[in-house]
């Protein structure tokens, strides 16, 4: 894999860190932390900021006492699994948890010729407030990145393939936070691009509305 | 004195903290099960472990359920714990944190990823650029002090209360890219104070 160049803004990292995305943020965050090794350095270093407000809060009295031990059983944990970025297929190891290792095998719904969907459906989001949406949109060659025309944040992680726009060039790992401002749509490279979007909010992705669609073939 | 830390937060409260002292307790844990370091840990931490929980929305009894079981994690993970790695306090903070996102939030994507997925930090920092995590702790304590009023609130309803860029922005009734503004000014300033003793 290429060396990633694009990583989330520095007020998602303290977000994130602080566990306080809502939950689609959290997911693309997560695949793309075990990717990056700049970007877990990065936590690690913003867990010490979350360490240090903690410090600061009042006692509040523990009503019970502490937990009585068994000493017999010394089950201590040894070790942890390493971090990696994919098991056994394409799909970032915590992203596989929810929709298994192949994107390929994902049930793809065909949006147009150009553009597929796979709407995730987060095992959080009965508790999640505020409300997120985790989609993966698979873009064929050389077509425009679907926009979606709302407010509201939106970020990206591109897990295959490439996808290019005024800021540079995008690969598996790279994060970009597309403005929905801006004039060019981000365009897949010549294999085409399948990425992970979460949006605070239901984006307009649909081909059924004005605006996104319909600069697919050049606006 | 290293081992503690006397800070005046802009509430106006003083924070002590001997933190070379618990990370001591917890070695004492992680090689020999020792009882009473543990009720010495969970005296100092349960409680502001609780007031975590409920400052981030959880009722009094479900709080101190987790108070206890972060603690209990920290007694069966704690040959995990490493002394040079980080403070005793943003070790369990982080086990307090994941407990939460997974209990509170049920984010099974984050609660994947392996506690301190830092394992394999990033080769390029040498030895002697490492900081100590005590060094660093105090600069960060020192770093957020010295930030804005408003940089600080944005910072600490994210950390402390839990709340995602719109909902500070809700809350507080700002512009969402104001709330993200500041919190990016809060974290350059943080970066540049700790940058600095390298």
């Amino acid at each position: 894999m290429m060396a990633i160049k694009h990583h989330p803004a520095a007020e998602n990292l303290m977000s994130c860190s602080a566990g306080s995305m809502p939950d689609a943020f959290a997911a693309v965050m997560a695949s793309h932390i075990v990717m990056c090794p700049q970007c877990r350095d990065d936590l690690t270093f913003l867990e010490t900021v979350g360490a240090v407000l903690f410090e600061t809060l009042n006692a509040t009295p523990v009503t019970s006492s502490a937990p009585v031990l068994d000493l017999r059983a010394d089950e201590q944990y040894r070790g942890e699994a390493e971090v990696s970025a994919t098991v056994g297929g394409d799909v970032p190891a915590p992203l596989a948890v929810v929709i298994g290792h192949h994107f390929d095998a994902v049930a793809w719904h065909a949006v147009n010729p150009a553009l597929s969907e796979y709407l995730i459906n987060l095992p959080s989001a009965q508790f999640a407030v505020p409300r997120s949406q985790l989609r993966l949109l698979k873009v064929a060659a050389n077509q425009s990145l679907p926009q979606s025309a709302r407010s509201g944040s939106e970020l990206t992680l591109v897990v295959r393939g490439s996808c290019s726009d005024a800021a540079g060039q995008y690969y598996p790992g790279d994060i970009a936070e597309f403005s929905n401002a801006s004039e060019h749509a981000p365009i897949a490279g010549a294999d085409g691009c399948i990425c992970l979007v979460a949006t605070d909010s239901k984006p307009n992705f649909s081909g059924e509305t004005a605006g996104p669609l319909q600069s697919m073939n050049g606006a | 004195m290293l081992g503690e830390i006397a800070i005046t937060r802009p509430t106006g409260r003083v924070i002590t903290s001997g933190s070379i002292l618990m990370a001591d307790f917890l070695q004492r844990i992680a090689e020999r099960r020792d009882v009473e370091a543990f009720r010495k840990l969970f005296q100092n931490y349960a409680p502001r472990v609780k007031s975590y929980m409920m400052r981030q929305g959880a009722d009094a009894n479900t709080a101190e359920e987790l108070a206890q079981e972060t603690m209990l994690t920290v007694w069966r993970k704690a040959a995990l714990y490493s002394g040079e790695k980080g403070s005793a306090t943003t070790w369990i903070y982080t086990i307090a944190r994941n407990l939460r996102i997974d209990r509170l939030r049920r984010e099974l994507m984050w609660v994947a990823l392996p506690e301190g997925h830092n394992e394999e930090p990033s080769t390029d920092a040498l030895p002697d650029d490492l900081l100590s995590e005590q060094q660093r702790k105090i600069r960060v304590q020192q770093a957020l002090i010295g930030l804005p009023p408003d940089q600080l609130e944005v910072v600490t309803l994210s950390y402390i209360e839990g709340l995602s860029h719109s909902e500070i922005a809700e809350r507080l009734g700002l512009p969402l890219g104001t709330v993200k503004s500041r919190m990016r000014l809060a974290y350059q300033k943080i970066r540049e104070l700790v940058e600095d003793l390298k």
